[in-house]
């Protein structure tokens, strides 16, 4: 197998996929550097001692133009080999850019912006017809007044969700009016209306190859949930029932890369229900890894042009539990992050810090 | 309730330890169980039936045989409800 020698990540916040694929990476004996690519400087993945360096990036929203020329320069200097993108808000931008990296000699495995598109939260009922999977009943709203009937055809409590990220769950009208219209302002219309169901969450974190062949998946059940109900702690499972929708679902979308699967037991039924399919790694990534599926590896190699074999078997009952820590530095790396734009740890930053100590 | 002699399978994932941590491992969901319930688990994992559990359960702790058969019953019925044991081919 073959290994680059620099890797341009992103997603380095605290609660985003970036640092756990590069402890992933890592423990796969990935020897060469990482390089991040950040959009804010306070996400702490930029101070990680493991990140050679750092980067500023315009924000997807600003075009394709201004983020590429910013790639570009950063390239000239650093020689990227891969670009493994961990969000959701990129991946449109890098995919439709995937002629110009491969020029660039920037090696990735995206999704097509078709596939992307597909696997959306406003096509996701289609998806699900054409690949026989469950979804909650879901309506795609453009105004608040649509957004009040259909909480309404559905029954309160209904879930409102961004196209790209958050899900609030709102029981009565004055909360749909408050989500609604943080939502519609964060993230745009429309806004996706949705029918609660209660249960139990699992995900299934996933590798499609190069022609979208599935080359492996661990699945999770939820243990403990952050206030935004992401996950916090979770265990390794194994359901046939959910190894099946994921081959559903990889044959229908032929994906390149890793996606996730969220999906929702209901305690009526017992049945999944899938809630969203996110296009990248997730931030519980390394549970996949320490159960025995090194998936982000996988995908540098599947980048690098190797033969990758579908995964070996993973161990099931692998528990994940978060932890925080904090990560300190000197303000003069922030300092070069917010002013020549990258932070270099091996060149020591020229602010003078001073030394205080509080007189007894 | 199991008939007796009834033959039930543990789920193909299930995972018990000595000290009595029961995992599924399809659903994560996990359980922990008294001296009895292990005595009862491990036997059905040795692919015994419900006639042979209830034996066991009445040997290894000194109760009434019918105590046992109530006994051994009502916890198969509950491993049941929780989807913990299926039919045995």
């Amino acid at each position: 197998m073959t290994w680059p020698r620099t890797i341009a990540i992103t997603g380095l916040g605290a609660r985003q996929p970036g640092m756990p694929v590069v402890r992933a990476l890592r423990k796969a004996g990935y020897p060469g550097r990482f390089i991040g690519l950040c959009y804010d400087p306070l996400e702490p993945g930029n101070y990680e001692p493991d990140m050679a360096r750092s980067y500023l990036m315009p924000y997807p929203r600003e075009g394709a133009g201004h983020y590429m020329a910013q790639l570009e320069e950063i390239h000239r200097t650093e020689t990227i080999d891969v670009l493994v993108s961990t969000l959701d808000s990129e991946l449109g931008m890098l995919s439709r850019s995937e002629p110009r990296l491969r020029e660039l000699g920037i090696r990735s495995i995206l999704p097509t912006p078709e596939q992307l598109a597909s696997r959306s939260k406003v096509r996701l009922p289609e998806l699900a017809r054409r690949a026989r999977l469950r979804v909650p009943e879901t309506r795609i709203v453009y105004s608040f007044e649509n957004a009040f009937e259909c909480a309404v055809e559905l029954g309160y409590p209904v879930v409102v969700k961004g196209q790209l990220y958050e899900a609030v769950v709102v029981r009565d009208p004055q909360q749909l009016d408050q989500a609604m219209a943080r939502i519609a302002s964060g993230w745009g219309l429309p806004v996706i209306v949705q029918r609660l169901i209660p249960g139990i969450e699992y995900d299934v974190v996933a590798l499609g190859g190069r022609d979208g062949e599935l080359l492996g998946a661990v699945s999770m059940k939820k243990l403990q949930l952050d206030a935004e109900g992401k996950a916090w702690g979770s265990i390794s499972v194994a359901d046939p029932e959910l190894d099946e929708l994921v081959r559903r679902a990889i044959k229908t979308l032929r994906w390149r890369g890793i996606f996730e699967l969220e999906l929702m037991r209901a305690y009526d039924d017992g049945k999944y229900y899938l809630i969203e399919i996110n296009p990248r790694a997730p931030a519980w990534i390394y549970l996949s890894v320490a159960a025995g599926q090194n998936l982000p590896a996988a995908l540098v190699h599947l980048a690098m042009g190797d033969q990758v074999e579908p995964l070996p078997p993973y161990t099931v009952g692998t528990l994940s539990l978060r932890q925080c820590i904090d990560l300190v530095c000197p303000a003069s790396d922030y300092a070069a992050l917010v002013t020549v734009g990258g932070v270099d740890k091996a060149a020591p930053g020229e602010l003078p810090l001073p030394k205080w100590r509080s007189e007894p | 309730m199991a008939r007796n002699g009834e033959r039930v399978a543990p789920k193909r994932l299930i995972t018990l330890t000595s000290e009595g941590f029961l995992l599924d491992g399809a659903t994560g969901e996990t359980y922990t169980l008294n001296a009895t319930g292990i005595i009862i688990v491990r036997a059905l994992l040795q692919g015994q039936d419900s006639r042979e559990i209830w034996r066991d359960v009445h040997a290894a702790c000194e109760v009434a045989e019918r105590d046992a058969r109530r006994d051994t019953d009502e916890f198969l019925a509950q491993l049941r409800v929780f989807e913990l044991v299926e039919p045995a081919q």
